[in-house]
């Protein structure tokens, strides 16, 4: 399960966010998916001048076998190539590693089709294209009706059994630059193979999707086209981003842990600077920054400043936690919204904490 | 996807405890509105006879909303048709075990009910003709309940047979009773329609809702070191307090859809004035509470410290704030433990 969100800031700009709950063994709630993968080495995308991030939802597994198999086949064609461009190949753009990710992604399910079908009926998906199988020798024609109807029920993804209900919620957005059509994204659909071209390169699936996107349509909503072709800046694009993924932690279950941050910048030089992971501690202290803002104890302009060195700065955490305090309305209250405590009982506590520092000079 | 649960201290007393999370819809809505477990007698009840008795649901939100809220009224009706009988106030009413039968049967009601309502929209009967095997139509004709496939079809829905989808919202659902009456004392009861039952708890816990997973574990840990006079009543209240709460942040942390803050309810029949005799926290208090444990757990509080300032919080109503404070005061190492509550990795925190 999890979320997956991407916003395109500008040509140049934008990002993939995650969170890292995902559900198995029943309802176990585990915080440790790690959901957002570059596909590229370095070596490949400055060979390339490409940047291309995988982040995908539903089943771990599938996104897993994604991620290593077109890992797999691009370094086979960076190999091939003699290092891409540089020995004068056609470099690689962000649509065919799309297609490498589509062709992985049909083996995928044709496999698992045929894992259903050997054991349930001991033949595969190509003899039941072609009606028939044979084994030791001998030829058995597929005649059976009840038979025929579950197969082809497997084939389009009709059965239903706890594993395939979690292959049917699998969704990927593959995000990234290139210098064709700067960053975009593809939007990938295991329930038919699909893998489809997203220009805006907006993107909100998973468990949060319908939190994500009310969030972000009050954005995208409220920009004009010169706006939206102007851009916005990396801090404010950011802060959009969490604010919408706090919006489906707030209102779906699943949203939990930090949200892991993939920023692609194409005007940068090489992939170090092109790619960049806000994780972990920096993740969280990013996600408290707009989350003070959210709930009125930070000022937009404050956050937005906070966020730009957090993001691009080497300041460590404590520090700007510090900051963060400090440019609070009321720090008292902010300890405990980040505590997790209900945000209209926050206000009363806040009245209260006033009346005991009266209470306790006297 | 809850976690409802139970404890006795000793024959008077005992904690009911449970988070507020519901799921809504396919698309697993988050709310924080479910009230879990709620007082099933009324004020005239508890000043009636001295009993406080609640019940936990887990299940079905909307069916165990129906469910609280009917029983509730009907045990108020059954105790003044009792009074009314006698003429004058009455010495007994129901023991724990009563309460929990009448909750019981009462669920058979609703879910008669329920299934009534989709045998009338499907196939024009109730499930008391589908017994008798016949029924009258708008035209008053009989008509036999004959066909084999609709007498399959009809049995799965009443007995969810093959956990039939019809009638899984009705059947899946587990409750625990447990309260103070003046006769037997503290007692909990458990039933559940899924496997259908309804019996005593001999343990002094009891846990359900898909939180069990993790709740069963630390109160199996709790319960296993206690000595037998222990086991029969002698449990310490801050003690069982902290046990409850560390199951439950347990729960919350490692099962989807337990979440929220934690309805903390004391059951104390040595009051006497009988309307004492329930004490409620679901407030920020109860979030503290959870926050003072957590700290314990993972090494930043002092247990004896804990036990302090929960005895104060939850029994004798200190300030919020002022406990905040001493939690602060009294932690090893102050700055890590607001990292932990506030949702970094304390994992990497906490070890070198």
């Amino acid at each position: 399960m999890g979320m997956v969100s991407s916003l395109k800031f500008d040509k140049y700009r934008g990002a993939v966010l995650v969170n890292e709950e995902f559900m198995n063994v029943r309802y176990r709630r585990k915080l440790y998916l790690d959901s957002a993968r570059s596909l590229l080495t370095a070596e490949m995308a400055d060979a390339w001048n490409l940047e291309a991030v995988y982040a995908g939802c539903g089943s771990p597994a599938v996104n897993q076998e994604i991620v290593d198999s077109t890992r797999a086949v691009l370094a086979a064609k960076f190999a091939e190539a003699g290092k891409g461009s540089k020995k004068g190949a056609p470099p690689i753009r962000l649509k065919d590693v799309g297609l490498i990710v589509a062709d992985v992604l049909q083996k995928i399910i044709r496999r698992d089709q045929d894992l259903k079908l050997h054991l349930f009926y001991g033949f595969r998906g190509d003899d039941l294209n072609r009606g028939s199988f044979s084994r030791d020798g001998k030829s058995y024609s597929i005649k059976q009706e009840k038979v025929k109807k579950k197969a082809l029920d497997i084939i389009n993804a009709r059965y239903s059994d706890r594993n395939t209900s979690l292959y049917k919620d699998t969704r990927g957005l593959l995000f990234g630059w290139d210098e064709q059509f700067g960053i975009c994204a593809y939007h990938l659909d295991i329930s038919n193979g699909n893998v489809g071209f997203n220009m805006e390169a907006y993107e909100a699936l998973g468990h949060g999707k319908y939190g994500l996107e009310t969030s972000l349509a009050r954005y995208l909503n409220n920009v004009t086209y010169p706006m939206r072709r102007r851009g916005c800046s990396v801090a404010y694009g950011v802060y959009e981003l969490i604010k919408a993924a706090l919006s489906a932690r707030e209102a779906f279950h699943c949203g939990g842990g930090n949200f892991n941050i993939v920023l692609i910048d194409g005007s940068a030089k090489n992939h170090k600077q092109r790619y960049v992971e806000i994780v972990d501690e920096r993740s969280r202290l990013v996600m408290h920054i707009v989350q003070a803002a959210d709930t009125g104890y930070l000022s937009e302009e404050d956050a937005l400043k906070l966020l730009e060195e957090a993001l691009f700065s080497s300041t460590n955490r404590q520090t700007m936690e510090k900051q963060l305090f400090a440019r609070s309305s009321d720090a008292s209250a902010l300890d405990f919204v980040l505590r997790g405590y209900k945000i209209h009982e926050v206000a009363e506590i806040a009245r209260d904490w006033k009346n005991t520092k009266k209470r306790r000079k006297k | 996807m809850t976690s409802i649960n139970a404890m006795r201290f000793d024959e008077y007393s005992g904690m009911l405890v449970c988070d507020e999370a519901r799921s809504w819809n396919e698309e697993n809505g988050r709310l924080l509105t479910a009230e879990k477990i709620r007082l099933i007698t009324s004020d005239e009840v508890i000043r009636g006879t001295g009993a406080v008795v609640l019940m936990g649901k887990t299940g079905t939100s909307t069916l165990g909303n129906e469910y609280l809220e009917w029983t509730k009224e009907k045990i108020t009706a059954e105790y003044l048709a009792a009074v009314k009988k006698q003429g004058a106030p009455l010495d007994h009413f129901w023991t724990i075990k009563d309460y929990a039968h009448f909750l019981f049967h009462s669920l058979c009601d609703i879910k008669r009910e329920h299934v009534d309502h989709t045998l009338k929209a499907r196939y024009g009967f109730t499930s008391d003709d589908f017994v008798a095997g016949s029924y009258k139509n708008d035209k008053g004709e009989t008509i036999e309940i004959k066909d084999k496939s609709v007498i399959d079809d009809v049995h799965k829905m009443m007995t969810w047979e093959g956990m039939c989808p019809e009638t899984r919202s009705i059947f899946l659902n587990a409750q625990i009773v447990a309260g103070y009456e003046p006769k037997e004392g503290f007692r909990i009861f458990r039933s559940s329609l899924i496997a259908p039952h309804c019996e005593p708890v001999h343990e002094i816990f009891t846990c359900d809702g898909s939180g069990v997973d993790s709740t069963d574990f630390v109160y199996t840990a709790f319960a296993n070191t206690r000595s037998i006079p222990e086991r029969r009543g002698a449990i310490d209240r801050v003690e069982g307090l902290a046990v409850l709460l560390e199951a439950l942040n347990m729960a919350n942390e490692n099962s989807a859809g337990c979440d929220g803050y934690l309805k903390i309810q004391y059951v104390n029949g040595r009051e006497k004035d009988p309307m004492k005799r329930i004490k409620e926290i679901h407030d920020a208090r109860s979030k503290l509470a959870t926050e003072l444990v957590q700290g314990a757990v993972h090494g930043f509080l002092e247990w004896k410290k804990v036990y302090d300032l929960l005895e104060g919080l939850i029994y004798e109503d200190r300030p919020l704030l002022d406990v905040d404070e001493d939690m602060k005061k009294a932690a090893r190492n102050p700055a890590r433990l607001l990292d932990l509550l506030r949702g970094h990795s304390h994992w990497r925190n906490d070890r070198p």
